[in-house]
Formats: structure tokens, C-alpha cells, sequence
């Protein structure tokens, strides 16, 4: 790969996504792009970078986008965050809760939606009439996962990881074979709609689904410099309620630069909780 | 005797020519008997291209069954290194999220031990000053104890000066008699003695007095002696308590030290294991790429052969249309055969296929041979009595195996299908044995 090539494509993507790619990470370029290159006819990666810098608005620029994000992630991923749903934060949230009171949850990077339904999940058994109190909002950078997770349909390897049996017999019926399809009973809490965590607009594009008094933001800022980390997390905090719940990864270190937050212990975890924006 | 006359032999010819190869004139000619040798012959041409045909049916349909099978378990291969290579590629961001925050907590626990050293310099420096303390409280003991000898001492000059002053008074006494005893010489002399023994009383008061402060002196001295013994006892457990804070201070250090040297090893070590997952992150990529390009290649290999059978099949059924007698029994094999591939493309939704479809075992191919002309000819045979049960067997879970799909029990479906691999494949061993 040709170190201009390198350049352009590393400056593109810490622009679009936020996503941070130093050279020891060369591979990963040519591992997600070259199909995508191959997908349209494009003679290597040379050719894609030429597109791509040629017509920056374009499907192309979007997809070189959407291929470098990594969709790792499973059911009940961690645990530790569900139990802390369940025992510590949705009790408090519920005290003196109207009869029409809204807990409002958000799934931020939610890739194929597990970590999405995995809330859901959380909430109907640990919330009375969830379906009336609790909203989620899934959001993503890719399209193509977000569809996917809309369709809530999964292979047996996707439930196989990280879902208990009696959930998966709970929540899904089986669909064409050897996959699994989402119950309806637990999409109606659910939406789930495209944004991009590194956007100046971020809190106005969702003003409409919030303020949040949840949000989930895990394994996505280790892909992004300290200087974004804050930045993201800042503009969390702007969609916020105070005193609200952020859950991140365990070795993500948050801590915006104007906002402040309570760090609270769950199982030994990091919990955040907004002290003030 | 009349020969075979020319209308017959050309009888012969047309049916050859409509592709009935088992047409025989009376050999009662050289030409007759040639032309029945030839009906042999082509006869057994046919016989050899269908066996050919269906053998070559056969094993391209084991090729491609065994393919799919394999393109099957790659793409579900390509699904899994594909999640693998996603989960390792987190892994190894959160292995750097590690390499970064032992970095942090190398230099905190450094930072810590400075504080600490820093912490126990003022403790020495504490030490210090309560033994300059100490001893200067042991000094000031030593001067007040000198002073109260000083004011025991001044006490004993003050009793003698008081026993001067007795004794004076006494001289003064018998001075004042020795005067009155000398009449008017002694006169003067008496005012003297009067003036001596004033002055020796106004002494003895002074002295008195001066004991009085002396005494009052050396109460307040063993005072401050109380009180010193008191401090030098408080500066001593001060220093007792200093040295323990720096012993204290010391073990602090060493445990920092511990700390920090322990920091420094995670450090070390989540470098070298970002260097690792690094690495394993680079190869799981490539090997996820590599499974793709084979799980392509391989479905383009199915493709070929599916285009490959599909030759096959139109090159059997071209040579179907010829008649040879026993040229039935190969067909019926490539019959089977094909119609076990029906069931599996049914399977994965390639082909659809209606109940009524599938006959009964009496009217496929086979079966129509089998209860007519095959009764003439094998009729007495075991091989060919015991086809019957088989030949039932694979038509009936055909039919099962249709219905249960169309009504959406795709796992029956599939049992069924894998049912029919035994009573199928002894169709085919029965109608080879037939052959030979």
C-alpha cells in the first residue's frame, strides 16, 4: 500500500468515524477493503482510494466506511452490565416513577443489535409493564449491520453466543431453518436509526428519542484517540439526564473534558453516572 | 424354404433407425443373421453408453454431493473466522486500552514511591528534631538540678550566718552585763552592746527571711524538676513514635517499591502481548480472508460440475430413447440417483417439488420394467425379488419426504432424505448384481 494511500485513508476515517488506524494496522485496511474493491470491480485498494477521494459523499465512501468497523459483539455480552440493569439501575429509576413515566435507554454502536435486545430482554423481566416504560434506541454507524438488526433474525452461531437457553426459547422462535428470529413482544420497546458517534450533531439528532437516562457506549472509544474519547463522551453526556447511567467497557477509560461524572462500583466495573454536563 | 425377403430386412433397418436396437429377423440368411449380429451390437453399445452414462451420473453426483457438503461447512467456516477475526481485532484494541492504562499506572505507582520517599525524608527529619529535643531537655534537667545544689548550698551559708547572729546576740548579752557591772565607765559601753544586739537580731530576721525564699526556692525548683522529667519522658516517647513512623515510612517505600516493580512487569508484558495479539489479529485477518477465497472457489466449483451433471443427464436421457433390452436396469440407477439430488436441492430451496410428483414404485421407469418385462426375464432371481422391498421403500420416503417439506416440517424432510441414502443405494447394488 502506498503511504499516500495510507494517509488518505487514515485521515478519511478518523474524519468520518472516528476510527483511528496507525501502520501496524495496514492488514486490517487490506483485509476489510480489498472485497469491497473486488465487489466493484475495482483493480485493488488503488483504485478504491482513487474513487473514494474523487467522490468523498459517495455509496462507495460510505461502504469503505462502514467495512472498517468492527461488529464484534454477542448476547449478554460482559453480564456484569445486565445484572447492574437489573439489580441497581432500573430499581432506582422506577422509585416514584408516574404511572406513564418513560425510562429511556440507549444502545449506542449497537451493531447487529444484540447488545440491543439484550436490554430489552433485561428490562420485561425485571420491570413490570416494560413494554409501557421502557423506550431503547439502537443506533449505528453501518447501515447494512443496522438493517440487519432490525430484521432480528440471527444464525446459531450468533445465539450461541453469549444467550442463555431459556432466553432463546423465550424471546425467539426459530425461522427457516437453523436461524433465529426476535419475538415481536420485544421489538415494540425497540428503534433503532443511524448516527455517528464523532458528529458535531449528534445530541440534536437524537433530541427526539431522549433525554437518556441509560446509555450503553461500550468497546467503540478503544478504537478512538484520547481526544475523541473525551469528545464522544462529552456529547453523550448532552443527551443525557443528570443522574443518569453511562456503561462502558471495563478498560475504556471515559471522563469527558467538561462533564462530570460519579464513578460507582458494580462487581468491581467502572459505572458512570453524570454528576453534571 | 424362403429367405427373408428384402421388405423384412428394411422392416429391420427403420426400426433400428427409429432407435429400436432389439428388432430381429429370421436368421435364415447371411444377411439376416449379420443383420441380427448388428442389432447386438448396437444393442450392446447402448447397453455399455447408458451404464457409462449412469456411472458417470453417479460419481459426478457423489462429486457434487460431497462439494456441497464441503461448500456447506466452508461458508459456515468462513462465518465463524470471520467472528473470529472481528472478536480477535477487539481483542486486540482492548489489549492496547491495557498497554495503555498499565503505562498509566507505571507512572502512578512511580509518582507514589517519589511521595512516599518524600514522606519518609520528613519523617527522619521529625526524628531528628524530637532527639535535638530530647537532649536539650536532658540539659536543662542538668542545670535546674545544679541550681537547686547552688540553693542548698546558699541554704547552708544562711543557717550559719543565723548562728553568728546567735551568737552575737549572746556576746551582746553579756557585754550589756559586764556594762552594767563597770556602773557609769560602762555606759557607753552598754549603748554599743544595745546597738550590736539590734543588729544581731535584725540578722537573724534577714537570714530568716532568706531560708523562708530559699525554702520556697527549692519547692519550685523540685517543681520544674518534675516537670522537666515529665517532658524529657514525652520527647523520649516522641522519638519512640519518630522512629516507629520512619520504620512505618521505610515499609511503605518497599511496598511501593514492590508496587511499582510489579507495574513495570504488567507493562512490560501488555507490550509484548499487544505485539502478540497484534500479530495473531494480522493472521486471523488473513486466514478469514483466505476462507472466503476458497468458499468461492469452491461454490464456483459447484457451479462447473452442476453444469457438468447437467450434460451428463441430457447425454443419458439422449441415449434413453434408444431401446436395448436390459438398458433399463443402468437407467434406473441414474433414476434414483437423480431424484435423491431432486430431494436435496428441494432441501435448500433449489427445486420445488409437488407430492403428486413423486409415483408410486410402480410406475417410474423401474417400475414399469420391473412388473412386466423384468418378471419375464429376472422373475425367479433373488437379486431381483428382494429390489421390490428397496425400491418401495425409496419411493415411499420420496413421498413423506415431500409432503413433510410442503407443510413446513423441513427437519422430517431432512430426516427422510437421509433415510433413503440405505434403501437407494441398495437399489443400485441389486440392479448391478442384475447385471452380472
Amino acid at each position: 500500500m502506498k503511504p499516500a494511500d495510507f494517509a488518505f485513508l487514515r485521515d478519511f476515517l478518523r474524519k468520518e468515524s472516528g476510527q483511528f488506524i496507525e501502520e501496524n494496522k495496514i492488514y486490517l485496511l487490506k483485509s476489510r477493503l480489498e472485497p469491497l474493491a473486488r465487489r466493484h470491480s475495482l483493480e485493488g485498494l488503488e483504485a478504491l482510494v482513487a474513487q473514494v477521494k474523487a467522490r468523498p459523499r459517495d455509496t462507495l465512501a460510505r461502504q469503505v466506511v462502514e467495512a472498517m468497523t468492527t461488529n464484534e459483539t454477542l448476547f449478554f455480552r460482559d453480564k456484569y452490565p445486565f445484572d447492574a440493569l437489573s439489580t441497581v439501575i432500573f430499581p432506582e429509576l422506577m422509585q416514584g416513577m408516574s404511572p406513564n413515566g418513560k425510562i429511556r435507554i440507549w444502545s449506542a454502536a449497537c451493531s447487529r443489535g444484540q447488545e440491543t435486545y439484550s436490554i430489552a430482554m433485561t428490562a420485561i423481566q425485571s420491570v413490570p409493564s416494560a413494554e409501557r416504560h421502557i423506550r431503547i434506541l439502537g443506533t449505528d454507524i453501518a447501515d447494512a449491520v443496522l438493517a440487519y438488526a432490525e430484521e432480528g433474525i440471527y444464525t446459531q452461531m450468533e445465539v450461541q453466543r453469549g444467550m442463555p437457553v431459556k432466553q432463546l426459547v423465550r424471546y425467539f422462535e426459530q425461522h427457516e431453518g437453523t436461524n433465529w428470529r426476535i419475538r415481536e413482544e420485544l421489538r415494540t420497546m425497540i428503534s433503532f436509526r443511524m448516527a455517528n458517534l464523532i458528529a458535531a450533531d449528534l445530541a440534536v439528532g437524537l433530541r427526539m428519542h431522549g433525554p437518556f437516562d441509560i446509555v450503553f457506549c461500550r468497546n467503540v472509544m478503544i478504537y478512538f484517540d484520547v481526544e475523541d474519547r473525551k469528545k464522544v463522551i462529552d456529547k453523550i453526556a448532552q443527551t443525557m439526564n443528570v443522574g443518569g447511567y453511562l456503561i462502558t467497557g471495563t478498560g475504556e477509560l471515559v471522563k469527558g473534558e467538561h462533564s462530570q461524572w460519579d464513578t460507582q462500583r458494580f462487581e468491581g466495573r467502572p459505572i458512570w453516572k453524570l454528576k453534571s454536563k | 424354404m424362403s429367405n427373408t425377403d428384402e421388405k423384412e430386412i428394411s422392416n429391420l433397418v427403420s426400426q433400428f433407425m427409429q432407435g429400436d436396437f432389439t428388432a430381429r429377423v429370421k436368421p435364415d440368411s447371411q444377411l439376416s443373421r449379420d443383420m441380427n449380429k448388428l442389432g447386438e451390437y448396437l444393442e450392446q453399445i447402448i447397453r455399455t453408453s447408458t451404464e457409462g452414462g449412469a456411472n458417470t451420473c453417479m460419481g459426478v453426483f457423489d462429486v457434487i454431493s460431497s462439494i456441497t457438503h464441503m461448500s456447506q461447512d466452508i461458508s459456515q467456516m468462513e462465518e465463524r473466522t470471520f467472528a473470529v477475526a472481528a472478536a480477535t481485532e477487539e481483542m486486540a484494541a482492548t489489549v492496547e486500552q491495557i498497554v495503555t492504562s498499565s503505562d498509566q499506572g507505571d507512572e502512578a505507582a512511580q509518582r507514589a514511591m517519589e511521595a512516599a520517599q518524600e514522606g519518609a525524608g520528613s519523617v527522619h527529619n521529625a526524628v531528628d528534631v524530637m532527639c535535638s529535643l530530647k537532649d536539650s531537655a536532658a540539659n536543662v534537667m542538668k542545670e535546674v538540678e545544679e541550681l537547686a545544689h547552688f540553693s542548698n548550698e546558699i541554704g547552708a551559708i544562711v543557717s550559719s550566718i543565723q548562728k553568728i547572729a546567735g551568737q552575737t546576740n549572746m556576746l551582746a548579752l553579756n557585754a550589756t552585763i559586764e556594762a552594767a557591772r563597770a556602773g557609769d565607765a560602762g555606759r557607753g559601753f552598754a549603748v554599743v552592746a544595745g546597738e550590736v544586739k539590734e543588729l544581731s537580731n535584725q540578722t537573724a530576721k534577714a537570714a530568716s527571711e532568706i531560708s523562708e525564699k530559699i525554702r520556697t526556692l527549692q519547692n519550685e525548683i523540685k517543681e520544674v524538676v518534675n516537670v522537666m522529667g515529665t517532658n524529657l519522658e514525652l520527647a523520649d516517647r516522641g522519638s519512640a513514635v519518630a522512629d516507629l513512623a520512619g520504620s512505618s515510612m521505610q515499609k511503605v517505600i518497599d511496598e511501593f517499591r514492590e508496587v511499582s516493580q510489579t507495574m513495570e512487569h504488567i507493562k512490560h508484558a501488555s507490550h509484548d502481548q499487544s505485539l502478540a495479539s497484534r500479530e495473531i489479529a494480522e493472521r486471523t485477518s488473513e486466514l478469514s480472508g483466505l476462507v472466503s477465497s476458497s468458499s468461492r472457489e469452491i461454490s464456483g466449483n459447484v457451479q462447473r460440475l452442476q453444469a457438468f451433471e447437467k450434460l451428463v443427464v441430457s447425454q443419458i436421457q439422449y441415449i434413453a430413447q434408444f431401446k436395448a433390452k436390459d438398458a433399463v436396469i443402468s437407467l434406473a440407477k441414474s433414476d434414483h440417483m437423480l431424484w435423491k439430488k431432486r430431494l436435496m436441492d428441494m432441501l435448500v430451496g433449489l427445486e420445488k417439488i409437488e407430492p403428486e410428483d413423486v409415483t408410486d414404485h410402480h410406475n417410474c421407469r423401474l417400475g414399469k420394467w420391473y412388473y412386466a418385462q423384468g418378471q419375464s426375464d429376472f422373475g425367479h432371481n433373488s437379486s431381483f425379488i428382494a429390489l421390490e422391498k428397496s425400491h418401495a421403500q425409496v419411493h415411499a420416503l420420496a413421498k413423506s419426504a415431500v409432503t413433510k417439506f410442503k407443510s413446513g416440517d423441513k427437519n422430517g424432510a431432512i430426516a427422510d432424505v437421509d433415510a433413503i441414502a440405505t434403501p437407494s443405494s441398495e437399489v443400485v447394488a441389486l440392479l448391478t448384481k442384475l447385471q452380472n
